[in-house]
C-alpha cells in the first residue's frame, strides 16, 4: 500500500555474443515511502548500475521499475526527462553543483525548469535553506564553499522540489570524516524530519551504518540485506562490517 | 618522436578547431587568388596604370595580412593556454622546456602545412573566380588567367611570415612560464566586479557613440558638398573608437544586467545560459570590442566601395555623355585636326551622328573673376550658345533650359556651383544679362573648360570662337578604346618639356578606367571583408568550442535535473547565439543608417538615381553578413550539440560527462 519503488527481476547485460558482461542479474526488491536504504558492495558489484536505471539515466535490459506504480523502464525519452525533474532529486559524490551559478540558483535550477512561479520558488528556497542552514552561502559561488557546505547546497537542490525519491551516489565521497558525518546526520533529518525516501550508495561502512536498511550486491545480484530495526548505529556498523568481511569486500572503516 | 605525438596531438584536435582552421585556409586561398590577379596579364593590360592596381591589392593584403597574422597569434596562443596543464604534465614527465617548444612548433608546424597546402588549393579555382567577377565588372568577356609566379612566391612568402610569427608568440610564451604556472589551472572570473561602475561606462560610452555618429553623418554631408574629407576622415576614426569602447563596457555590463531581472532569470535554463554568456562576455569583452571594430569597418568598406561602383557606373553618362567628345582650342594648331581625328575614329568604328558646337571667349573676365584662383589658372570668361547646349543636352535624354536675358553657369566643380554670381551682370552686344542659376549636375560636354556660360544665341554674334568641339556618337559603342585613344594622342611641347596630349575624350576609355578603380577597389574591399568577418567567426567559433568539455559537464548536471534535449539545445542556442550576436549586432544594425547616408550622398551627386538603391546595397551587404553568422553559427551549434547535449540511453548517450 505505502510501497513507493518496486524493482522486479532487473537485468542489465553490457556488450553482445561472447563479450556480454552482466551488471546487475535478476535484481528485486522494494521501498516503502520515507525508507532510508544504503546499497553497499565492493567495485563492479553493480550498485552505480543499479542506481543509474533507478535514476533513468540508464535502461535496464529486462525487468521492472516501479515508481509510484509506473514502469519507468518503459517511459519514453521526453517523459523520463520529466519525471526526472518532477520525482527524483539527485545527490552526487562531486556535488554536481553548476560553478557558474550560486548557491541559490543551483539550488532554484530544478524548479526554474519546471516553470514554478517566481513567488513559490523564494517561498521553497527560503524553507530549505533554513532547513539545511545554508542561508548565509545562497549568494555566494560553489567555489567559495567548503565540501560540506557544497554538498548540503547539493541536498538543498535535490528537496527543493520535494521528490518521491533521492538518489544519492558515493555523497561522502569527496568528503573528510567530520563534514561526512555532518552530512548523514543532515540525511538523517531529511529522512525524519522532512520524510524524504532516500536511496544510498556508498562503499563507507559508517555512511551505510546510518540507512534504516542496507542491502548487499556482488556480481549484480542482492546477495544480504540488513535492517535496522531497533538497533543502535555503532551495533548497525559492526553489523555491516560483519557482512562486509563474510562478503570478501572493501568496506572503508573510519 | 615528436613528429609522432604531434601528428597524434594534432588528429585529436582537429575536431575542435577544424573551423579555425578551414577560415585560416580561406584568407590563404583569398590572397592567393589576390596577389595572382594584381600580377595577372588581364590587369596589366586593362588598366593604364597597373602599378596603382597592384599597390592598391598590396595594401589590402597587407591589412588582411595583419588581422590574419594577429588573429593566428591571439588563437595559437589561446589554444596553448587551454593546453598549458597537459604540458607542464609533459615537463614533470621529464620532458625538457626544448622537446616541448619543439613539439608544439611541429604541431604548428602540421597545421600551418595543412591550411596553406588547403588554401593555394581552393586558392587556383578562387583566382578564376575573382578574374570572373573583375571581367563582369569590366564588361568583358571571361577568360581563364595564368597563375602568376609572382602572386605564388609573395602568397608563399606572407603565410609563412603570418605563421612564423605566431609560433614565435606562442613559443615565447612556453619558454617563459614557470612549471608551476603551466600546472596551475586557469583562473577563470565568474563573479561580476563593479557591476555599478561597468554600466554606467557603458551609458557613457554609447551616448559618445552616437554622438560621434550624429557629427559624423553632418560632417560626411558637408564633405560631399565642399569636396573636403579630412574633417570625416578624423571623425570615422572616432566612430570606431567608440564602437570599440561601447562594444566593451557594454560586454561587462550587459549580461550582468540581465541577470537581476529575476523573472528572465528564473525561466527555465535561463540562470545557466545567462550566468555562462555573462562570464564569457566579460572574459571576452576586449575581443568583442575588437571583432566588432573590424566588422564596423569592413561593412563600411563595403558599403563605401559598393558606392564607389555607383558612382562610376553614373559617372561615365555625366563625364563623358557621348561617345566620342573633341574640343581643340584655336590658340594653337591642332597636331591632329578634327577631319583628321574624325578619320581615325571611323577606323574603329562608323560615325552615326555628329554634333558641333562651339565655345565663344572675347578674353574677359567679368564673370570667372567670381571664383577664387582664375587668374592662377588663366581662365577667361567662355560662352556656349544656348541652341547647341540644348541640342547637347536632348541628345542625351535631358530636358532642354530655357533663359530670357540671363546666363546660366556650368561647371564639374561642386565648389563653383555653390558662388555666388548675383551680382554680376554682363553686357554682350549691349544688353545685359543677369545670372540665372549654377550647376555641376549637367554633363560635361566641353570637359577642359571647367567652367562656361551659357547664354542666349543672339548675345555671341560676332564674338570670337575659342574653342572648336564635336560630339560623336559610333555605332560601335564600345571600340577598342585603347587603341584608339593612342592613335589621337600626342606629344605637346610645354613650358615643362613635351607631353601626351588629347583633343578627344572616349567614353569607353572613361569607362574602364573607372571600372578598373572601382573594381579594384570593389575586389580589395571584399578580400579584406571577407577576411575579416570570417577571422571574427572563427575566434568565436573556437571561444566556444574551446570549452566544450566544462560545457559537457554542466549540460550533464542540466540533464540529471530533469532538463530535457528540447531545453538542453535551446540553452545552447541562446548561449552561443548571443556571444557570437555580441560583436556581429552593431554592424548588422549599422545597414540601416549607413543604406540612409549613401542614399542622402547619391542625392548629393545628383546622378537621378533613387535613394533606396543604397538601401538595397546596404540590405545585400548586411545579408551577405548575416548569412556568414548564421552559417558559422550553426556549425558550432551542431558540432556542440554532439559533444554536450545528453539524450541518455536512448538516444545514443552522453550522459557521462560528469
Amino acid at each position: 500500500m505505502n510501497t513507493l519503488l518496486e524493482i522486479k527481476n532487473v537485468s542489465k547485460f553490457y556488450g553482445s555474443g561472447d563479450n556480454v558482461s552482466r551488471a546487475l542479474n535478476g535484481v528485486s526488491f522494494a521501498m516503502e515511502r520515507g525508507e532510508f536504504t544504503a546499497v553497499m558492495g565492493a567495485s563492479g558489484s553493480g550498485k552505480s548500475t543499479l542506481l543509474n536505471v533507478i535514476a533513468t539515466i540508464d535502461r535496464p535490459s529486462s525487468g521492472s521499475i516501479l515508481l509510484e506504480s509506473r514502469n519507468i523502464a518503459e517511459m519514453r525519452e521526453q517523459a523520463l526527462a520529466a519525471f526526472r525533474r518532477d520525482r527524483l532529486g539527485f545527490i552526487f559524490q562531486e556535488y554536481n553543483l553548476l560553478d557558474t551559478l550560486t548557491v541559490a540558483e543551483n539550488i532554484v535550477l530544478p524548479l526554474n525548469l519546471r516553470r514554478c512561479a517566481l513567488s513559490e520558488t523564494k517561498r521553497r528556497l527560503a524553507q530549505v535553506a533554513a532547513a539545511l542552514e545554508i542561508a548565509e552561502q545562497l549568494d555566494k559561488f560553489p567555489r567559495q564553499l567548503s565540501g560540506g557546505q557544497r554538498q548540503r547546497a547539493a541536498c538543498a537542490r535535490a528537496l527543493i522540489t520535494e521528490p518521491a525519491l533521492i538518489l544519492a551516489d558515493e555523497p561522502t565521497g569527496a568528503l573528510d570524516s567530520a563534514n561526512s558525518r555532518s552530512l548523514m546526520q543532515t540525511f538523517t533529518r531529511m529522512n525524519q524530519s522532512l520524510a524524504s525516501t532516500i536511496l544510498m550508495v556508498t562503499h563507507d561502512a559508517v555512511v551505510g551504518s546510518y540507512a534504516d536498511r542496507v542491502l548487499f550486491l556482488k556480481d549484480g545480484k542482492i546477495w544480504n540485506e540488513l535492517y535496522r530495526g531497533d538497533r543502535s548505529r555503532q551495533s548497525m556498523y559492526h553489523e555491516i562490517l560483519n557482512v562486509m568481511a563474510a562478503l570478501g569486500g572493501e568496506a572503508d572503516v573510519r | 618522436m615528436f613528429a609522432k605525438l604531434a601528428l597524434r596531438n594534432v588528429r585529436r584536435q582537429i575536431g575542435s578547431y577544424l573551423i579555425y582552421f578551414v577560415t585560416v585556409a580561406l584568407s590563404i586561398a583569398l590572397m592567393f587568388a589576390v596577389n595572382n590577379l594584381s600580377y595577372s596579364d588581364r590587369i596589366r593590360s586593362l588598366a593604364e596604370d597597373s602599378s596603382d592596381v597592384r599597390t592598391m591589392f598590396a595594401m589590402v593584403t597587407v591589412l588582411s595580412c595583419l588581422v590574419t597574422a594577429l588573429v593566428l597569434s591571439y588563437a595559437t596562443g589561446f589554444m596553448l593556454k587551454l593546453r598549458r596543464k597537459e604540458f607542464g604534465m609533459y615537463l614533470t614527465l621529464g620532458m625538457t622546456r626544448r622537446n616541448i617548444q619543439t613539439l608544439f612548433a611541429c604541431e604548428t608546424g602540421i597545421l600551418s602545412f595543412l591550411a596553406m597546402l588547403a588554401g593555394m588549393g581552393a586558392g587556383l579555382v578562387i583566382f578564376q573566380l575573382l578574374v570572373a567577377l573583375f571581367s563582369s565588372l569590366m564588361e568583358l568577356p571571361f577568360a581563364v588567367s595564368a597563375y602568376s609566379v609572382e602572386g605564388i612566391l609573395l602568397t608563399l612568402t606572407v603565410s609563412l611570415g603570418m605563421f612564423l610569427l605566431s609560433t614565435m608568440v606562442s613559443l615565447r610564451y612556453l619558454k617563459k612560464t614557470s612549471m608551476a604556472e603551466l600546472l596551475k589551472a586557469e583562473a577563470v572570473e565568474r563573479s561580476e566586479k563593479h557591476p555599478a561602475l561597468w554600466r554606467a561606462l557603458s551609458i557613457v560610452a554609447v551616448a559618445g557613440l552616437t554622438v560621434s555618429l550624429i557629427v559624423t553623418y553632418r560632417n560626411l554631408m558637408a564633405a560631399f558638398r565642399d569636396q573636403d574629407g579630412v574633417v570625416v576622415l578624423l571623425w570615422l576614426v572616432v566612430d570606431l573608437a567608440m564602437v570599440f569602447l561601447a562594444h566593451f563596457t557594454l560586454s561587462r555590463a550587459l549580461a550582468g544586467a540581465l541577470l537581476r531581472r529575476e523573472k528572465l532569470k528564473n525561466r527555465g535554463a535561463n540562470a545557466v545560459v545567462l550566468r555562462g554568456l555573462s562570464g564569457r562576455v566579460s572574459m571576452n569583452a576586449l575581443l568583442i570590442g575588437a571583432l566588432a571594430t573590424i566588422l564596423v569597418f569592413a561593412v563600411g568598406m563595403s558599403n563605401i566601395a559598393m558606392g564607389e561602383k555607383v558612382y562610376a557606373d553614373c559617372s561615365v553618362a555625366k563625364d563623358c555623355p557621348y561617345d566620342v567628345l573633341a574640343m581643340l582650342n584655336c590658340a594653337r594648331e591642332p597636331e591632329i585636326s578634327l577631319e583628321e581625328g574624325e578619320k581615325i575614329i571611323e577606323k574603329y568604328s562608323p560615325i552615326s551622328s555628329k554634333m558641333d558646337f562651339q565655345l565663344h571667349s572675347a578674353g574677359e573676365t567679368t564673370l570667372c573673376s567670381s571664383v577664387l584662383g582664375y587668374d592662377l589658372m588663366g581662365w577667361t570668361d567662355k560662352y556656349l550658345p544656348l541652341s547647341q547646349f540644348n541640342a547637347l543636352l536632348t541628345g542625351c535624354g535631358w530636358e532642354p533650359v530655357a533663359l530670357d536675358g540671363q546666363y546660366l553657369v556650368v561647371t564639374g566643380v561642386q565648389g563653383i556651383s555653390e558662388v555666388d554670381f548675383s551680382d554680376k551682370i554682363v553686357t554682350l552686344n549691349g544688353k545685359p544679362y543677369s545670372w540665372a542659376g549654377s550647376s555641376a549636375s549637367y554633363p560635361e560636354f566641353a570637359r577642359r573648360a571647367r567652367l562656361y556660360f551659357v547664354v542666349p544665341d543672339e548675345a555671341l554674334l560676332g564674338m570670337p570662337v575659342s574653342d572648336v568641339c564635336a560630339a560623336y556618337t559610333l555605332e560601335n559603342h564600345r571600340p577598342d578604346s585603347q587603341a584608339m585613344l593612342a592613335e589621337l594622342t600626342y606629344l605637346r611641347q610645354t613650358e615643362e618639356g613635351p607631353e601626351e596630349w588629347c583633343d578627344f575624350a572616349i567614353r569607353e576609355e572613361y569607362r574602364l578606367w573607372s571600372n578598373v578603380n572601382a573594381g579594384t577597389l570593389l575586389i580589395g574591399t571584399l578580400y579584406v571583408s571577407t577576411v575579416f568577418v570570417c577571422m571574427a567567426l572563427a575566434i568565436l567559433s573556437v571561444k566556444i568550442l574551446s570549452t566544450l568539455d566544462e560545457e559537457r559537464r554542466r549540460f550533464a548536471i542540466l540533464y540529471r535535473l530533469g532538463a530535457d534535449e528540447r531545453t538542453q539545445k535551446s540553452a545552447l542556442r541562446k548561449q552561443i547565439g548571443a556571444f557570437f550576436l555580441a560583436p556581429f549586432a552593431f554592424p548588422l544594425l549599422m545597414t540601416v543608417p549607413m543604406g540612409l547616408i549613401f542614399g542622402k550622398v547619391y542625392e548629393i551627386w545628383d546622378f537621378g538615381l533613387n535613394g533606396w538603391r543604397a538601401m538595397e546595397t546596404a540590405v545585400l551587404i548586411a545579408l551577405v553578413v548575416a548569412g556568414a553568422y548564421v552559417l558559422y553559427f550553426l556549425i558550432t551549434y551542431f558540432i556542440s550539440c554532439g559533444h554536450v547535449i545528453c539524450r541518455g540511453a536512448e538516444g545514443g548517450g552522453n550522459e557521462r560527462g560528469l
